[in-house]
């Protein structure tokens, strides 16, 4: 192109440089516009209404069962197609933040866990009160009240349980036991004799370290963060709270006495692995850990990967109470803002928590199903599908499930906790300290918190 | 001669009275134009992404706003709590300052030290320079878990290089007491960039000065101080500022390594704020904590910039002359 001083015929050298700055700047403009609705891809030829619903990846096997759950409800109802989000775990809760923030969060999502409260306080949850109420397909009183309990905000019905109810398991390697020749937990349950001091004791007897000083086989594996202080607590009877929720219970004697027992087993035993050795490397599911504390939910990702590992599980260990039994239930929810498409929202949340689709997530999650008609059915097939001795504690399991507290200020709680519970661990601060000083924080963050 | 009249100048025939602005000719105008045009996209850039925020980040710090609904305007109560409540911001406060003032002259101190090094005609030197560049392009978060492992208590090189010389390594980052020590070591590992350019001021020496320094018969030490550090003191300055606004500005480590702990150890100034907007919800509050880090990285800026005049020199200028 040919650059001459008057413009006049070829393209000019001002002027070239003007329609290239007037492009960038209209491409940076346009940019920056919001895409027009309805514009991607052709119209239908029916009109179908596009919902969109947001869950987070559990792992390649949790994953593929959500994508299959949206299929059966596209499926059963054509009129709707789903935009799903998925992100991982620990991007969820601040991706779904800054989404509501700038008013475009989904009309359906999960949520985690101890949560609902928290979501529900900032009022951008929808009442399912009276949905609930009037829908007869919904026995709400036939669900586990361990899991209904937590959809309350209020006195008001904010969420349907997710997926299925998860229990805590305890996940033994049978080789390791056999070739270090010590019974296997089962034989503990058996004769009612599975207690936390048990637990220790096995996890230091399969501990081993070779010639050289390296750890081949890690006995057992256990945090002290608030999640796995419900499974601890409620072993030995001790709420998480008293009962105006103004007090942490984490200075009770009785859990002072098992937070007490972990330096040992980290410093002493050499039973549990240090943070370091546990952070980037799978011991369980490289078969290198005798004991692992695990969950009903991690069984879809343990089928895909602990292929070469000849597993079982019992319930956790028992405290003076009972077996440690908390309910891990996770939430679907209905975005509340004027813009979410409330009514397809709800169709898809009943629908996931449907009795035919409870059963198949209870199969294929292998939780508890939230309905107690759905018992007998889940119980019977457990066994073809994933044989294992451990199904057989299941029921009981499922009748004493205890329920997560429901509390608004989880974040600042394990923000707080986890602050400082690490040093109790090491056995770089006297436990008591420790204790005293978390739960003097939190009692005061309680107070103020807004 | 009244018509040759220079755009922008004042002719002598210029008639006496108020001064009248030139008028653009056609020219000049589409001049004018096509420079705001092409500057139009940073321009934009900045009104939306740096400007804007900060005008939201203002107007937040005086309400109580968490995201999910309206803000109220609650005046200067996140000030108030911010300066005569909140106990953990005095405690970020003292950490991320701590951490500043000695990181900042080691790496200077190390950077200048290499860099005086490595001011020689050695063979291979732009491969050195590279070297030892290189860290400063590596991901921040994968530098970090990298670092996780090197200050590993059991497995870590540290503490296995600290054992050959009969020192029993500390349990670095689950310390209360080496946590920051250890994120102030690795602060180290990024001394490339600042060597590079040091490396460019010393280049810059003029070497007669050091041969004439050597006829007077001034000694390694003496030429250093008298010559090298007052002719490279405008880089020294660079690097303090930019040092400053780093530091003051640490993050990753804190939320990769150690999440702010154990016990606060390491809760850096932007951890906090981060915290306070995603994690709590607090998002007029963090916006205060903004505003708050902002005024004392000016403050300490200008500090920096006013002290200068003392001990740094530009070449050409004689003191005392301004």
């Amino acid at each position: 192109m040919e650059f001459q001083q008057n413009g006049h015929g070829n393209l000019s050298r001002r002027r070239f440089l003007t329609l290239a700055a007037s492009l960038a700047g209209t491409a940076v403009l346009a940019s920056c516009a919001p895409a027009a609705p309805g514009t991607t891809g052709n119209a239908p030829a029916e009109a179908k209404t596009e919902i969109s619903f947001a869950w987070w990846t559990g792992g390649e096997g949790a994953n593929k069962l959500f994508e299959q759950s949206i299929d059966h409800f596209e499926e059963k109802y054509p009129n709707y197609t789903v935009n799903r989000i998925s992100m991982p775990y620990a991007e969820f809760g601040t991706k779904l933040l800054t989404m509501y923030g700038s008013g475009n969060a989904p009309d359906a999502h999960g949520i985690p866990y101890g949560t609902v409260w928290s979501w529900a306080h900032k009022g951008v949850l929808m009442d399912l009160t009276s949905l609930v109420e009037s829908d007869d397909s919904i026995d709400w009183e036939g669900m586990w009240p361990a899991v209904t309990g937590a959809c309350y905000y209020q006195a008001k019905i904010v969420a349907l349980p997710r997926e299925s109810f998860g229990l805590r398991l305890y996940v033994y390697n049978k080789t390791i036991f056999d070739e270090a020749e010590v019974e296997t937990l089962d034989k503990d349950m058996a004769t009612d004799n599975w207690t936390w001091q048990v637990w220790r004791e096995k996890a230091k007897a399969l501990t081993k370290f070779s010639a050289d000083g390296r750890r081949e086989i890690m006995g057992a594996n256990v945090g002290a963060g608030y999640w796995d202080l419900q499974v601890v607590m409620s072993s030995y009877g001790v709420p998480m709270f008293n009962e105006d929720l103004t007090h942490f219970n984490l200075d009770d004697p009785k859990v002072v006495g098992w937070l007490s027992m972990l330096p040992e087993m980290l410093n002493e035993d050499l039973s549990l692995g240090k943070p370091d050795e546990t952070k980037e490397f799978d011991w369980g599911a490289s078969g290198k850990q005798a004991i692992s504390q695990s969950a009903t939910w991690a069984i879809p990702n343990m089928r895909e990967t602990w292929t070469d590992i000849d597993w079982d599980f019992v319930p956790a260990p028992k405290g003076d109470c009972c077996h440690s039994n908390f309910v891990g239930c996770d939430y679907h929810v209905v975005n509340g803002s004027d813009y979410a498409k409330k009514d397809a929202g709800w169709e898809m949340i009943k629908f996931i928590n449907s009795p035919e689709e409870d059963l198949w997530w209870a199969l294929n999650f292998f939780g508890a199903p939230f309905r107690k008609s759905n018992l007998d059915a889940w119980q019977s097939q457990l066994n073809n599908i994933v044989p294992k001795d451990g199904w057989q504690y299941m029921l009981d399991m499922t009748e004493t499930a205890t329920p997560w507290t429901p509390i608004p200020f989880q974040d600042e709680l394990d923000t707080i906790h986890n602050n400082e519970i690490g040093q109790a661990l090491s056995g770089e601060r006297p436990v008591e300290e420790v204790v005293m000083s978390i739960t003097t924080k939190v009692d005061k963050m309680i107070a103020n918190f807004k | 001669m009244a018509k040759e009249i220079v755009a922008g100048t004042t002719s002598i025939n210029a008639p006496i009275g108020p001064k009248r602005k030139a008028k653009m000719s056609l020219m000049a105008r589409r001049e004018e134009l096509t420079g705001w045009l092409m500057a139009g996209p940073w321009i934009i850039g900045f009104l939306l992404w740096t400007a804007g925020p900060f005008g939201a980040a203002a107007y937040l710090a005086f309400t109580d706003y968490d995201i999910l609904s309206t803000a109220q305007y609650t005046g200067l109560e996140n000030f108030r709590v911010m300066l005569f409540q909140d106990e953990l911001f005095w405690v970020a406060m003292r950490v991320t300052t701590v951490y500043a003032l000695v990181s900042i002259p080691l790496q200077i101190g190390l950077g200048l030290f290499l860099a005086i090094l490595l001011n020689s005609r050695i063979r291979g030197l732009a491969w050195l320079r590279t070297l030892y560049y290189l860290p400063t392009i590596l991901s921040g978060v994968a530098v970090s878990f990298l670092w996780v492992w090197v200050f590993s208590a059991d497995w870590g090189v540290l503490n296995y290089v600290l054992s050959l010389v009969g020192i029993q390594g500390p349990s670095w980052l689950t310390s209360q007491d080496w946590a920051l020590s250890a994120l102030v070591i690795m602060s180290l590992w990024s001394v490339g960039a600042g060597l590079v350019i040091y490396l460019a001021g010393l280049q810059g020496v003029p070497t007669e000065l050091y041969e004439a320094a050597e006829l007077d018969g001034a000694g390694r030490w003496r030429k250093f101080w008298s010559i090298t550090l007052p002719l490279i003191s405008p880089v020294i300055l660079f690097q303090l500022i930019i040092g400053i606004i780093g530091a003051l500005q640490t993050f990753t480590q804190g939320y990769v390594m150690t999440e702010g702990g154990p016990n606060n150890a390491t809760l850096f100034f932007l951890l906090y704020l981060w915290r306070n907007a995603f994690k709590f919800l607090n998002m007029g509050y963090a916006s205060a904590l903004a505003w708050a880090i902002f005024a004392y990285i000016l403050v300490l800026t200008l500090i920096v910039l006013r002290l200068s005049e003392s001990w740094v020199f530009y070449t050409g200028e004689i003191k005392g002359r301004r």
